[in-house]
């Protein structure tokens, strides 16, 4: 705690804003998101949403994984039942992709909450494993629904009243709300006592089946959040594409999102997953930008199409060797030394 | 004089209904004088005088539980009765924690029954057991090692949060007015155990002695009717462990909690408990006053060796 920071009241002191730093970092972020349309071209504020998209599907996955510690590798599936609800509600039935949107998170919810079933009784490898087995069944499923890898939504559907969400505009501000409504929820779940409960869930599920945590039902809880927000960010992902296909969501994507994760901040539900989406996402497409063609001129053209994986795994591996915590850790020894300044202790 | 090595039975009923029970065998009641001399000998237990005679809160009969080959508890019949510190002792795979899980429903037993307060618990899921009032600290006081000391206390009061996660998510009236209550009672038991200063700090992080005073006070918070407490003195040094022992007397004094406690040093049960049950490879073999059970031929040949 700052010098000179004092509360008197628990609820001070358990807020989400307590230091006057807190505030401003508060203001500088409305103020750069909000304003971020007006700065930047079509293809940065394309970027801008689809990082704002991951980053509600990774808070979820963060959920399951960092905070409740049960590992899913069917994150990107459960994107993809939220996408395909949204798409299929909008084509078949006609509703409009925002009033689809929480039917995505509902009926992705429902799918986790299915996946949590196995975690009742497996853990680790075996849970990986059970839920690999889901991400391959969906994805079948995926490609018997949509067969020609192309479901469009309908552009009229994006209309509702004087919105529309056809331009990058309003659509940025429409998934910059929910992305910070999502954030939200996230950061209030964490620091609440289911919150708790998962963490104890984590670090060791005997231990908090005695200390009296329901566990069956906080895996259940931390699966279904994780499904819900994975269908959310299905639903915008959906919202934002002129068409999707089930390409999209399959078990690399879901790798990926693992990965961000992993490099962000297991357990950082919040800031820890937008900076593995920045890194691992944003970070990573602008550098395929300028690097693939400078490796397509110097003759590694079959490299250049690897050479995501290769620079993905390697980062994984290394994060997680030097910085179990994620980058997040680092941020936060930053932080701390900024806050010690000019002593080293 | 200490008047018996068993516990005399209230209820002279009991060894009818099992007649396996061998140790609780019905025992002819202290005459007012013998328990007289037995308050004014031995003043270093307020609740001496409880002894044998309080009501039974937790007790178990008959328990079989084995692991492959390995019979771990072998037909182990315990009573714990109201207000009562009891040391469970015995060497190593006596059984001690395994009994301890079974009565906080890590394990479910083979055969037997375990009952608290009158009800029947064997079936009963760990998180439920909490509610009712059975608390437990761990042989390794670090369990949640990525907690703050805050948060493990804290974590335990969740069996009693009501709300659902939307409301947490939402973070409403309900959920904020939960938190605050919460955190009151943690700092609480954070007062009464002096563990202030390490509020904020990660429970691994603590030394070991801190790290066992976090785990009772995370106990204390749930405030339970029985706490089991595994080993709460292993490895520590001898003023930690005087701590440790301060905090456990200071705790019985206060609110009189009935204690339960898996120990391996002798002397340290023979000063603090009530009552010792010494068990040996998955049996009780001997159950009664302290300072009889180290001139008891069967615990002198389990913990030496015959």
């Amino acid at each position: 705690m700052p010098a000179g920071v004092f509360k008197e009241t628990y609820e001070g002191d358990m807020a989400f804003i307590r230091y006057p730093i807190h505030k401003a970092a508060l203001v500088l972020a409305v103020i750069a998101g909000l304003s971020a349309p007006l700065l930047l071209d079509t293809y940065y504020l394309n970027l801008a949403i689809t990082a704002l998209i991951f980053w509600v599907a990774v808070i979820g996955l963060n959920i399951t994984v960092g905070l409740a510690g049960q590992i899913s590798l069917a994150q990107a599936a459960l994107m993809g039942v939220g996408a395909y609800t949204v798409a299929f509600a909008a084509l078949k039935l006609g509703v409009n992709v925002v009033l689809a949107l929480p039917l995505a998170g509902i009926t992705a919810m429902i799918i986790g909450l299915v996946l949590s079933l196995p975690s009742f009784k497996l853990k680790e490898y075996y849970l990986a494993m059970a839920s690999l087995a889901a991400q391959l069944l969906l994805e079948y499923a995926f490609s018997r629904i949509d067969p020609d890898q192309y479901t469009p939504i309908p552009p009229e559907a994006k209309r509702l009243a004087s919105i529309d969400l056809n331009e990058p505009e309003a659509l940025y501000y429409f998934t910059f709300i929910v992305a910070a409504l999502m954030a939200l929820a996230a950061g209030n779940i964490a620091r609440s006592s289911y919150g708790r409960a998962m963490k104890a869930v984590r670090d060791n599920d005997v231990a908090a089946s005695i200390v009296g945590v329901n566990v069956p039902l906080t895996k259940a809880i931390a699966f279904g959040i994780g499904g819900f927000y994975a269908g959310i960010a299905g639903g915008l992902y959906a919202i934002y594409s002129v068409g999707i296909g089930w390409e999209a969501f399959t078990l690399v994507n879901s790798i990926e999102l693992l990965g961000m994760v992993l490099i962000g901040g297991p357990g950082r539900v919040v800031w820890g997953s937008l900076l593995g989406v920045l890194v691992l996402r944003t970070g990573w497409t602008l550098l395929e930008s300028n690097l693939v063609p400078i490796l397509a001129a110097m003759g590694f053209s079959a490299f250049a199409s690897a050479i995501k994986y290769i620079v993905l795994g390697t980062l994984i591996t290394v994060v997680i060797i030097l910085e179990p915590e994620g980058l997040i850790a680092v941020l936060r020894r930053v932080k701390e030394y900024f806050r010690l300044w000019p002593y080293s202790y | 004089m200490y008047y018996t090595l068993n516990p005399p039975a209230t209820n002279f009923n009991e060894h009818l209904i099992n007649p396996n029970w061998v140790h609780l065998v019905p025992h002819p009641q202290p005459s007012m004088e013998e328990a007289k001399v037995d308050m004014v000998w031995d003043k270093s237990s307020l609740y001496k005088r409880v002894w044998g005679m309080g009501e039974r809160i937790l007790w178990a009969e008959g328990l079989h539980l084995s692991f492959g080959g390995v019979r771990a508890l072998d037909g182990v019949s315990i009573v714990i009765r109201k207000g009562e510190l009891v040391g469970l002792i015995g060497p190593n795979g006596a059984g001690k924690t395994s009994l301890l899980n079974v009565i906080s429903g890590i394990y479910r037993p083979e055969r037997g029954r375990v009952y608290f307060k009158g009800k029947d618990i064997t079936g009963m899921p760990p998180h439920e057991r909490v509610k009712l009032g059975i608390a437990r600290t761990f042989q390794h006081g670090e369990m949640f090692h990525g907690m703050t000391v805050l948060e493990a206390i804290m974590l335990r009061l969740h069996p009693w949060h009501r709300g659902s996660i939307i409301e947490a998510a939402l973070w409403g009236f309900r959920a904020k007015r939960w938190e605050v209550e919460a955190r009151e009672r943690a700092e609480h038991i954070i007062d009464l155990l002096e563990l202030q200063e390490y509020r904020h700090r990660p429970v691994g992080s603590l030394p070991p002695g801190i790290q066992k005073k976090v785990d009772l006070a995370a106990a204390l918070v749930q405030d339970p009717e029985v706490i089991l407490m595994d080993e709460p003195m292993a490895g520590l040094s001898r003023e930690e462990k005087e701590d440790i022992i301060r905090a456990i007397i200071e705790v019985r004094e206060t609110r009189g909690t009935t204690m339960v406690l898996v120990e391996h040093d002798l002397e340290v049960v023979s000063d603090i408990c009530d009552r010792v049950i010494v068990m040996d490879r998955g049996r009780v073999i001997f159950d009664g006053h302290p300072e009889d059970a180290v001139r008891d031929e069967a615990v002198i040949t389990a913990y030496i060796g015959g």
